[in-house]
């Protein structure tokens, strides 16, 4: 597999939607700024991050894919719970920045099989639509494989990674650990 | 990231700023999707089509026509009649917009037809009235109770109980379907407790609970209203709704 080096630098963008609901809470209710992220903010500040990293005209660094993949309720309990209008505002959101979206309904046990789908599409399409940067918003170790895979492709790989712990619905302590950068070219060793 | 954001944002990096949702001003909350009297009406009325026409080409379907608009326009209760309207002085032809009618012999009861009721009779010797009873629906099935007049004399005899609490163990973590009332007791970073109206201990809700508001417009004494839920370390509230 040949990369053609053009003068644009094609970013794809992939999000751990279950990651970035949780990052976007942590702005909304514990940081000061008591706000949620603007995808379309977030997708100016990533072609910025590009561009000074790159050392190319932010003008020739542009998103050309943005995929956002979580589990959801089923129809019944997100209805039941109040969460089908949340959800279908958060899709409409997505919709208008270009973000494609994937969706698997969620299981007993939470999220399944969100992780090896993102890393298998994100695979795929670093492939077939060739970006030069691949823009991963997870933090999670279990993408190091998927990581050292795309660079070998010579495909860049850079992580937005937001540390910090929550409590979750069921009152639950979680954590995201820190990684040990936000930008690396190497694999990223969490 | 968080030292990025934080340094930039300390540094009045504009970019960070447009990181994030600005703040806007919202307005009173108002249910979503609350049918409104246009959309039930199936063909568009000649009233929408004479109002349409008045307006741009590029401006929304008639059939989006509201009440608002209609009332906008001069279309009143007094100009309704049976074959037409009067919009400012002009007689329109054409079909009345239905009335809604509350009568259940002429049109089916809303919610679930054939559920199973039970009635709770607030007088149980002298309710004849069917507005003097409480109605809960137990449990779906096929044809218990249809429209029509309701036999209150019937359910009623066969009443185990005065409660209004339905018990069910659906999935959504909702022990109980009766709505409580309490006050907004502590606000915490992304939870909060509700103390109970009736004395009981304090209720943990998580901000996600929170329907018809936002958290963060949440304020310590607020009324609201609840249903018993539970998670991993007990009851907790869900389906907070602030009481206005």
């Amino acid at each position: 597999m040949s990369f053609h080096k053009s003068k644009l630098t094609r970013i794809g963008v992939f999000y751990d939607g279950n990651y970035f609901f949780h990052v976007s809470n942590y702005y909304q209710y514990q940081h000061a700024r008591k706000a949620r992220i603007s995808i379309d903010g977030l997708h100016e500040f990533i072609r910025h991050q590009v561009s000074e990293a790159e050392g190319e005209d932010v003008k020739y660094c542009q998103i050309v894919d943005a995929h956002y993949f979580r589990g959801r309720p089923r129809a019944q309990e997100a209805e039941a719970r109040g969460l089908l209008l949340r959800e279908r505002q958060f899709d409409d959101i997505l919709m208008r920045e270009g973000v494609i979206t994937h969706y698997l309904p969620l299981g007993p046990d939470g999220e399944k099989g969100i992780d090896v789908w993102l890393a298998l599409e994100t695979y795929e399409l670093a492939i077939y639509k060739r970006f030069d940067v691949i823009v991963l918003i997870a933090c999670d170790g279990d993408f190091l494989p998927l990581v050292r895979k795309l660079n070998a492709l010579g495909a860049r790989v850079m992580l937005l990674g937001w540390g910090f712990s929550y409590i979750d619905q069921s009152g639950k302590d979680g954590r995201h650990a820190p990684p040990k950068c936000c930008w690396r070219r190497s694999p990223i060793r969490c | 990231m968080h030292q990025i954001i934080d340094d930039r944002s300390r540094r009045g990096d504009p970019r960070i700023d447009q990181l994030f949702v600005p703040h806007k001003e919202s307005g009173p909350y108002q249910k979503p999707m609350e049918m409104r009297r246009s959309q039930s009406i199936a063909p568009p009325s000649p009233a929408s089509a004479a109002i349409a026409a008045d307006k741009n080409v590029n401006d929304p379907p008639a059939n989006d026509l509201t009440m608002s608009d209609l009332i906008a326009n001069g279309v009143t209760d007094e100009n309704l009649s049976a074959n037409g309207y009067t919009i400012n002085g002009q007689s329109i032809q054409g079909e009345a917009i239905p009335e809604f009618t509350s009568d259940p012999t002429q049109e089916e009861l809303p919610g679930n037809n054939g559920a199973k009721a039970s009635f709770s009779s607030l007088n149980e010797e002298t309710s004849s009235d069917l507005s003097e009873n409480e109605v809960t629906v137990t449990e779906l099935a096929a044809s218990d109770v249809t429209t029509g007049e309701l036999p209150v004399n019937d359910l009623t005899s066969n009443l185990p109980t005065d409660s209004l609490a339905v018990m069910d163990a659906s999935t959504t973590g909702i022990t109980t379907s009766s709505v409580s009332l309490g006050r907004i007791q502590a606000l915490r970073e992304g939870f909060g407790f509700i103390t109970p109206s009736d004395g009981a201990g304090n209720l943990f809700f998580f901000h996600a609970s929170v329907l018809n508001a936002d958290f963060n417009e949440l304020r310590v004494g607020d009324e609201v209203s609840y249903k018993i839920g539970n998670n991993d370390k007990g009851i907790c509230a869900v389906d907070v709704e602030i009481v206005t």
